[in-house]
């Protein structure tokens, strides 16, 4: 193999010789990595006293393993359609929680604090890790935090491959965007449609700030029930599972307060049913991702919301067509006997 | 045969390796496996049983220092030989394509065509995914948790409190650098890249080895199963739900014997420095180092994955 001696410019970033680039490239794209050659001085390993050793740093030939951060729509259709899964589509306003629900999910299920459902692999698990590192004592942060979706984020989604002895093996895939997208659309709803991930969703879930809720409910609830009448009135809930979210339930400062929060979150929830025109499978469910009082352990509801996510649907009912030919064939009269029967 | 040996920076690898050797060449306990020749070039496994021999903390591997491990080996039960390639590359490699999403080319083509892996995690590490949700204990008192969330506003009774935390938590904050993740997220992502589009899924067999075990295990009754179970939450959750790929056996061993430099002295005294090692599991025999190399070549298990 070709060696290179390679070095890299920018200070703190071990480069070649480490093997880990900081802007995260490979070091044959990375800006900052030039020839020793080029650089001003030669780069060497120093060993713990200082002194240099005269190891030659080596280039290897690098080949991307295709893992990533987060999907975007079309790995993410690539995956749906490689794998099948359950899509999770995630809606909500700004700061309601939508990625510290999806990070808790993953810290959950890494420490096994969501009976019978285990990890078996995940695309995504530098994006899990990225959405965590605020709540983990790693971070050097004394309360726990959660990465704030930027609004030119796109559209993106993390992977799951979740067991529970029901079921095997699912993948669940999990859409973020930021909650400005969602109050935009408010303001020209035809855009629901560019919402791809609602449109294929299994489950959706609207969040709730229940904070915000008993705070000042007006505006929540307004803004839910216009985001519901948009994707309602454009055939985006038809079949779904929907589950309206209550999030921040650790918030509450007493029992009483949460008793009064889910009464307020089950109001909101028969008031969105009244609005559809078909049945629809809609329940409320309060959660929080962090501890709550009383409680030994973070994520109180979430293995309640993952137990409905990974539930197998139940299977279609099928009924015949009630048209006919106005031209039998010898088939179809063949055929109207057993369907004669079956009425 | 070609097998790994993989792990992340300083999770025992190369004094693995240096231990293996000397008792290979020893053959002064009972072992599995026998060394049936030496290979073409023994630079690297001198310099590494060199330092074992003195009792000195193995160096980690340097870009330099990188090699491939050879043995001529023959198992004693069925004596069938084999030549036993293993690659002691530095942990940063294993990382790659967890940080990166990439792998070094050689390796990524070493981990489609190997037989089984040596995977090793020290015991003696810190714990890397500690929850700051399950310090709030530490912090503030019970009935103020839940105030103290993301979106709180900071109240005046958790001023006390907080100010009481250890100045390292009180640091400013440090923001995401993959090389930080967890030990186990980075060895998961590096499995799944051998199963990963365009490689077909092959079953393959993995020995975990809990290195370090003589710090875990100094009074006894800690099994190498439960304890990775309960400290390698992830790890264990992903080889246990895709048994179907991989085949897993759990070691705890101390390849060194014991704590260096501390425990020095104690350790030069033994005379018989094979009887320095230790592994447990699997019913592995006390100093046999070569049991879990022995079960990775055995026959048996279809490689396809139904």
């Amino acid at each position: 193999m070709e060696q290179t001696i390679l070095q890299c410019n920018v200070p703190g970033c071990g480069g070649p010789a480490s093997g880990i680039c900081i802007n995260g490239l490979s070091f044959e794209e990375c800006p900052d990595v030039t020839s020793a050659k080029q650089g001003e001085a030669p780069l060497f390993d120093t060993n713990e006293k200082g002194t240099t050793d005269a190891l030659t740093p080596v280039f290897h030939a690098m080949t991307p393993t295709n893992g990533a951060g987060s999907l975007d729509a079309i790995s993410c259709d690539i995956l749906l359609r490689a794998r099948g899964g359950i899509l999770v589509a995630i809606v909500a306003g700004p700061e309601t929680g939508k990625t510290t629900l999806i990070a808790t999910i993953y810290e959950l299920i890494f420490r096994r604090r969501i009976a019978n459902i285990k990890f078996a692999g995940s695309e995504t698990l530098r994006g899990y890790e990225e959405r965590c590192y605020l709540a983990r004592l790693a971070s050097n942060n004394n309360i726990p935090d959660t990465p704030r979706t930027r609004t030119a984020a796109k559209l993106s989604f993390t992977h799951l491959r979740l067991f529970t002895s029901e079921n095997g093996i699912k993948d669940i895939i999990f859409s973020d965007r930021s909650g400005e997208h969602f109050e935009n659309v408010l303001s020209t709803p035809r855009g629901i449609m560019n919402f791809a991930e609602i449109a294929r969703a299994d489950i959706v879930l609207f969040l709730v700030d229940l904070k915000e809720l008993l705070r000042s409910p007006h505006l929540p609830i307004s803004q839910i029930r216009r985001l519901f009448i948009i994707m309602e009135k454009s055939g985006l809930l038809s079949g779904k599972k929907i589950r309206v979210v209550g999030t921040k339930a650790d918030l509450m400062e007493s029992a009483e307060r949460k008793a009064e929060a889910q009464q307020a979150l089950s109001t909101l929830t028969s008031d969105l049913l009244r609005r559809s025109d078909t049945p629809l499978d809609i329940k409320p469910l309060l959660i929080s991702a962090r501890r709550c009082i009383g409680v030994s352990e973070a994520g109180e509801g979430i293995d309640v919301l993952m137990k409905d996510i990974l539930e197998p649907k139940p299977p279609g009912t099928f009924t015949h067509g009630t048209t006919w030919p106005t031209r039998p064939t010898e088939l179809d009269r063949l055929m109207s006997s057993y369907r004669n029967r079956e009425e | 045969m070609l097998h790994l040996i993989i792990g992340m920076p300083s999770s025992g690898k190369s004094t693995y390796i240096a231990a293996l050797r000397h008792l290979l060449v020893a053959d002064e306990v009972p072992t599995e496996l026998e060394l049936t020749g030496l290979a073409d070039d023994e630079t690297h496994l001198n310099r590494l049983e060199k330092e074992w021999l003195a009792c000195e903390p193995v160096q980690r591997t340097k870009p330099a220092t990188e090699g491939w491990a050879q043995f001529h080996i023959k198992d004693r039960a069925t004596a069938v030989e084999s030549e036993l390639s293993i690659p002691d590359l530095r942990g940063e490699a294993f990382e790659q394509p967890a940080c990166i999403g990439q792998c070094r080319t050689e390796l990524l083509t070493a981990l489609s065509e190997c037989d089984g892996m040596l995977l090793f995690t020290n015991a003696d590490r810190e714990d890397d995914i500690i929850m700051l949700d399950d310090l709030m204990d530490l912090f503030v008192k019970p009935d103020e948790i839940g105030a103290t969330s993301a979106n709180a506003e900071p109240t005046e009774a958790s001023g006390p409190e907080i100010a009481s935390i250890p100045a390292t938590v009180l640091a400013p904050g440090i923001s995401f650098q993959p090389e930080n993740m967890p030990e186990e997220v980075k060895i998961i992502e590096f499995l799944q890249v051998a199963n990963r589009r365009p490689r077909f899924p092959i079953r393959r067999r993995i020995a975990v080895l809990i290195s370090a075990w003589d710090i875990i295990d100094e009074n006894g009754g800690v099994e190498p199963e439960g304890w990775f179970s309960a400290n390698r939450p992830l790890l264990a959750q992903f080889l246990e739900t895709n048994s179907d790929i991989w085949q897993v056996k759990i070691y705890g061993v101390s390849a060194q014997g014991g704590r260096l430099p501390q425990e020095k002295a104690a350790l030069e005294k033994i005379k018989n420095p094979s009887k320095r090692m230790r592994i447990v599991g699997a019913a592995a025999s006390e100093h046999d180092l070569s049991a879990p190399l022995r079960w990775l070549m055995s026959p048996g298990g279809e490689r396809n994955v139904s």
